[in-house]
């Protein structure tokens, strides 16, 4: 992965390159052995087919922009995965890169400015819904009036990977930050404050993935699919349809822990996707690593963060680490499983679970990962 | 809703005109299946239950439930700050992100019974906006 956060001037092609030029190197590969290549689509004009000219990649045979939010990650390994097994591609590289920051525009100005107003699209903008922010705080607070989950179980979350990524030099933030400082971080749409909400990064990180007859040849130590699940519950626009308080990570975590032989009890480290705190929290539930409604509970004692019980998001996550979308947590399951996440290092660290999770709650990915190979 | 400072350029489209023709003759107008009865957040083109192609505009009540909201801090040209956004479940079954009016809607309770109302001269359209009713 390259550096990142505001560094600016660079295109996300650039970053894409360097990303794969990175793990290339680290794999102990060359170019000409790439013959699948899957691009994270996320808006970005460089994040396009096309972008595989701008690499200088030829003659792949498995070659697409796939597109799902922030749970695309999970549907390119899935897809990665079988077409390893299948045959039909032996390296094939995932990549993520964005460029959102520009110098002066902040955050929220900078992914506001994508909306298309479409359709009844038009009424967001009438209304004041602006990006992300909005519908996922209507459903953290739906969740609070039906569970009673408060602002300070969120922010234990913050507080938790704040501490985790303190210890990640690749960290974007660097300052401790207690409970105290969440609550007074200003008000950004209630219940959310600032440290609610995910950072914004220029980047890009690329995974390759081969067969693990392939992997044994390679440089690193190898990181075992056991399994990789997709769920997409729908919208919530119907009543009785929910998937901002019960979302896709039941559907798509029960299957992957069958598909892998596992049960919750066996993971020993989560890298879950967090746009927000409350992400984390309702995707904990849905896990089943507590029962739905007990999230606030679950994590107030900080049980996340170092030294916990569930070591969850160690990099610090895209609240504090990098927002590489579903690409931060499947960066951060790399290193711990390969045991190469230095002073953040979980000592035991054979199984992680990764998740990515798009649109508000309403498109799931699943993967989890191992250290061995059965 | 923004003013002609929110510096966007806002209007509606073909697929979406009932909504808002409806809105500006003060009715929430909404799509249902004329074959099964379902009612749906539009634009949809097929019945999201049945998927019948029988999918016609029709008058709701313009009751509702609020489901949730949200108060929101970030500041925008041409919106007032702070300003809520609400969704809310209408009787027929179909929820949506809206707005508030009436007083102190900021601390409104979840579940709260509402009523669609309209402004017809407001521009650059007219939008529902949702009262709490005894």
């Amino acid at each position: 992965m390259t550096p990142m956060g505001k560094i600016y001037g660079r295109t996300t092609a650039d970053f894409a390159a360097e990303a794969i030029a990175l793990a290339l190197e680290d794999a102990g590969l060359e170019k000409s052995d790439i013959d699948g290549l899957l691009l994270n689509g996320n808006g970005n004009l460089d994040m396009d087919p096309r972008l595989q000219w701008a690499l200088g990649f030829e003659d792949l045979s498995l070659m697409s922009s796939m597109r799902a939010y922030g749970s695309s990650v999970g549907t390119m390994v899935q897809y990665a995965s079988l077409a390893l097994e299948a045959g039909l591609a032996n390296y094939v590289v995932l990549v993520y890169g964005d460029t959102p920051l520009k110098p002066a525009v902040g955050a929220g100005a900078a992914y506001a400015a994508r909306g298309v107003w479409d359709g009844m699209n038009v009424l967001k903008a009438a209304y004041g819904e602006f990006g992300g922010n909005v519908p996922y705080a209507l459903a953290a607070r739906r969740h609070m009036d039906l569970f009673g989950t408060t602002s300070e179980q969120l922010g234990a979350i913050a507080v938790a990977q704040r501490e985790w990524a303190l210890m990640n030099p690749l960290a974007q933030m660097n300052k401790p930050m207690t409970l105290a400082d969440h609550q007074a971080s200003r008000l950004v749409a209630e219940p959310f404050h600032l440290f609610d909400c995910c950072l914004v990064s220029n980047g890009a990180v690329a995974v390759i993935m081969t067969t693990a007859e392939r992997a044994k040849d390679l440089r690193q130590p190898p990181v075992h699919l056991k399994a990789a699940t997709q769920a997409a519950p729908g919208d919530n626009q119907r009543a009785g349809r929910e998937p901002g308080i019960v979302t896709g990570a039941k559907q798509a975590g029960e299957q992957a822990f069958a598909l892998a032989g596992i049960t919750r009890d066996d993971v020993d480290i989560l890298q879950l996707y967090d746009c927000y705190t409350y992400t984390v929290l309702v995707t904990l539930e849905d896990y089943g690593f507590c029962a739905k409604g007990e999230g606030g509970a679950f994590v107030e004692d900080g049980k996340l963060g170092p030294g916990g019980s569930l070591p969850t998001n160690t990099g610090g996550g895209q609240l504090s680490g990098y927002y590489m979308w579903g690409f931060t947590p499947l960066s951060e399951t790399v290193m711990q499983v390969r045991g190469q996440a230095g002073e953040r290092q979980v000592a035991k660290n054979d199984i992680v679970l990764s998740s990515g999770n798009g649109g508000v709650l309403n498109f799931h990915s699943t993967t989890i990962w191992s250290k061995h190979a059965d | 809703m923004p003013t002609e400072s929110s510096g966007l350029d806002l209007a509606y489209d073909a697929s979406s005109a009932p909504f808002f023709e409806g809105a500006a003759q003060g009715r929430l107008v909404l799509q249902r299946c004329g074959a099964c009865e379902t009612w749906m957040w539009p634009v949809k083109y097929r019945c999201v239950h049945c998927f019948a192609a029988d999918v016609e505009w029709r008058p709701a009540s313009g009751r509702a439930t609020l489901y949730s909201l949200s108060v929101v801090h970030q500041q925008y040209p041409g919106f007032p700050h702070p300003y809520v956004i609400a969704t809310v479940e209408t009787d027929e079954g179909v929820r949506f992100n809206t707005t508030l009016v009436g007083d102190d809607v900021e601390n409104m309770a979840i579940g709260s019974a509402l009523m669609a109302e309209f402004d017809a001269d407001e521009q650059p359209f007219t939008l529902p906006r949702f009262r709490r009713i005894p």
